[in-house]
């Protein structure tokens, strides 16, 4: 019988899915993920986890228990940096402990740490986490290369449309990707937006290079790879003029979130103030709510452009740089 | 330069050592729930416990007309390296500009930032003036911590109570005030030790001793004013306490390079290898190594600090059910936020001690029933 191993649909899960995807099936396992986030993974979730720890962390912990019967091991692994010089937040540095801590009756874990700052390449940790399933050195090493390919062709960003339509309007969404792609989570958010024919860019879809000449007047370097990320697409949409409004997405307890928000929405008032909302996802969020806030955005974005077209009701060509 | 700093323990050495460099130095009032309202008012919601404290601390010490304000920062996975970037702009929102000097631990690269502000520091005085008033500082601050300890001890026996706390309040003033060259150093560190040697105090046999270590968050953990005061607490219980914290420590594991001299924390480090393999940041590792070595040194229970929304101690959080059963040792948490005050925790704390003093009781008990 194979060995079935069960991978949660949480968190980094959807930046890396291919790559672990392929590489545990090239090691010839049966590769298992839980379900999308429903109602009753998030009721678990919150069970099991401390009620401090941020939203997804919650989710992860409903996705864990999912799996927990279904699967031979489960893949939770330690990821303290990918990037050079960055780390992600505690809790996802952390999360093996926090996990293996809360849910009783785990199958075996595979927990290896993968720590970039330090040793600076990959694949000591990836194929550490081969060896659990195979002894074959070579074969892991053949199955990382191969999900390193499937990772370069993923990243196909998206441009901006440069023809300013009248007739159609971009925001740009930032948030962490988990917090985007989770549709249970953010309550369908891009569909709603992209159904009141608004065009939707994302965080995701901002290149390293094009973040980076932002990036690098901030003051302090930010250490964070998904603070990074969307501070660095925050400031890279806020200077591009077809952009009538950005929307951030953040959660209930996030660490990175309550530091770069702040920072990002005073940057927003200083250089270019367009309409910009905050989102904060939490478990009690009715959709409702959501709706009247969303709608009263979106009105806001048409209503300026209408006006706009005679006089500058806002600073936007005084200040764009 | 008109500077100021934020409290966390004693006030006296930072007091110290910026003076001796000739800035003038504002000491900002200690933390009050004024001081955490004001934080907690213009804090994002989601900053952590210390963050907010910070801020409502320098807008009480810019309000006395504080102009520099000098800090530690990071590099770690944590947030405090982020820290001042954040409090500068609402500070700048709110028209009380500052300007900000920040630490970064030159261990974890960033020398040139260090350098720059090793040289604003220094102001006018020499490079040899400088360098003394460091060695007399750095050499204060272990001092303090050792006079600190002995009285931490001591607190749990004294016959009239506070009189510890009276005491450690005089030291710190006579080293404030009395301290200026090295020379100094020894004859204060006599006439302390004096001062602690004339309480009274009424020490029970071993059996009866109890040991408590406290263990979290750097700030909470030093600060006394915003963790109610739970050193003076559990010494008015009887207790004997040990912080995980000290200055001493940070500054030798923060400060002083790694091939000069091997920190206490590496040590703690290790211990804590085996529940948080990694380092997460904050001080979760230190948080559990350090419960290790407590048990390790015979202590009978622990109490566990988090600031409201730290996200390491959340890891360490989870993880100390497991380490209290496996090690078999009594650990308490506490969330450390605006709202804490010791009229809601005492009751906690007191039937943890009671926990405590039963668990032990029983057991030196069955342990004569064997021996009879
Ligand atoms: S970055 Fe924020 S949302 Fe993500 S795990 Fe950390 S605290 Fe949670
Ligand atoms: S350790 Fe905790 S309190 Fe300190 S910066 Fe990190 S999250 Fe905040």
């Amino acid at each position: 019988m194979t060995v079935r191993v069960g991978i949660p649909k949480g968190l980094l899960f959807y930046e890396y899915e291919s790559f672990w995807r392929v590489f545990f099936e090239s090691l010839g396992v049966e590769v298992i993920f839980s379900p999308d986030t429903n109602k009753d993974i998030m009721k678990n979730g919150l069970k099991l986890c401390e009620e401090e720890a941020c939203l997804p962390v919650k989710i992860f912990h409903g996705h864990v228990l999912e799996l927990a019967d279904k699967v031979d091991m489960l893949f939770i692994p330690r990821i303290r940096s990918l990037h050079y010089r960055e780390y992600y937040c505690p809790m996802i540095c952390g999360l093996p402990e926090m996990v293996k801590n809360s849910v009783s009756l785990l199958p075996s874990v595979i927990d290896d740490t993968i720590d970039y700052y330090k040793h600076r390449y990959y694949k000591g940790g990836v194929v550490r986490m081969g060896l659990k399933i195979s002894s074959d050195q070579s074969k892991i090493k053949k199955a990382y290369c191969k999900a390193c390919k499937g990772l370069q062709n993923k990243n196909d960003y998206q441009k901006i449309p440069t023809d300013k339509n009248e007739k159609s309007y971009t925001i740009a969404i930032i948030g962490h990707t988990y917090n985007l792609t989770d549709h249970y989570m953010n309550m369908n958010l891009i569909k709603k937006i992209k159904g009141e024919g608004f065009q939707v860019l994302t965080s995701c879809m901002v290149s390293c290079g094009k973040t980076q000449p932002y990036l690098s007047k901030v003051p302090k370097r930010i250490f964070w790879s998904c603070g990074r990320e969307i501070l660095g697409a925050g400031l890279y949409y806020m200077h591009q003029q077809n952009i009538d409004g950005i929307i951030y997405v953040s959660c209930f307890g996030c660490g990175v979130d309550s530091l770069i928000e702040p920072y990002l929405s005073q940057q927003l008032k200083k250089v270019r103030p367009i309409p910009y909302l905050v989102i904060s996802l939490d478990e009690h969020t009715g959709e409702a709510g959501l709706n009247t806030r969303l709608e009263a955005f979106l009105d806001m974005i048409r209503w300026r452009r209408s006006c706009a077209n005679h006089i500058s009701s806002y600073g936007g060509n005084l200040y764009s740089c | 330069m008109i500077v100021s700093f934020p409290h966390m323990g004693s006030p006296v050495p930072y007091k110290k050592i910026f003076e001796c460099l000739g800035h003038d130095v504002i000491v900002p009032p200690v933390p009050s729930q004024r001081t955490i309202d004001m934080g907690v008012k213009y804090s994002p919601e989601f900053a952590c416990f210390p963050f907010k404290v910070l801020l409502g601390t320098y807008m009480e010490a810019i309000e006395l007309g504080a102009k520099v304000i000098i800090s530690s920062g990071g590099h770690g996975p944590c947030r405090a390296g982020f820290y001042s970037e954040v409090q500068q702009r609402i500070l700048q929102q709110l028209n009380m500009s500052v300007e900000f000097i920040i630490f970064d631990s030159p261990n974890h690269g960033g020398y040139q930032d260090f350098w720059h502000n090793l040289i604003r520091l220094k102001g006018k005085s020499s490079w040899f003036h400088f360098m003394r008033s460091v060695n007399l500082v750095y050499h204060m601050i272990h001092i303090l911590d050792q006079l600190e300890r002995q009285l931490e001890i001591k607190r749990a026996y004294e016959v009239v109570p506070g009189t510890c706390s009276k005491t450690w309040e005089k030291i710190q003033e006579d080293f404030s005030n009395l301290v200026n060259v090295s020379k100094d150093l020894k004859a204060i560190e006599n006439l302390s030790k004096e001062r602690i040697e004339k309480i009274n105090v009424e020490v029970p046999g071993e059996d009866e001793k109890i040991r408590i270590g406290i263990v979290g968050e750097i700030y909470v953990v030093m600060e006394k004013n915003v963790n109610m005061k739970l050193e003076e607490k559990l010494g008015a219980l009887g207790v004997e306490v040990e912080r995980s914290q000290y200055l001493s420590h940070w500054v030798d594991y923060n400060m002083i390079p790694k091939w000069i001299k091997h920190s206490h924390e590496e040590a703690i480090l290790k211990k804590g290898e085996k529940y948080i393999e990694i380092n997460i940041g904050g001080h979760a590792k230190q948080t559990v190594g350090h419960i290790v070595d407590y048990k390790e040194r015979g202590f009978d229970g622990i109490i566990h600090l988090m600031p409201f929304a730290c996200l390491p101690e959340l890891v360490s959080q989870s993880i100390i059910p497991r380490i209290s059963q496996e090690l078999d040792i009594p650990v308490i948490s506490f969330s450390i936020d605006e709202q804490t005050g010791l009229a809601n925790n005492l009751t906690r704390i007191e039937a943890f001690v009671d926990l405590i003093r039963n668990k032990k009781r029983r057991l030196i008990y069955n342990k004569c029933v064997a021996g009879l």
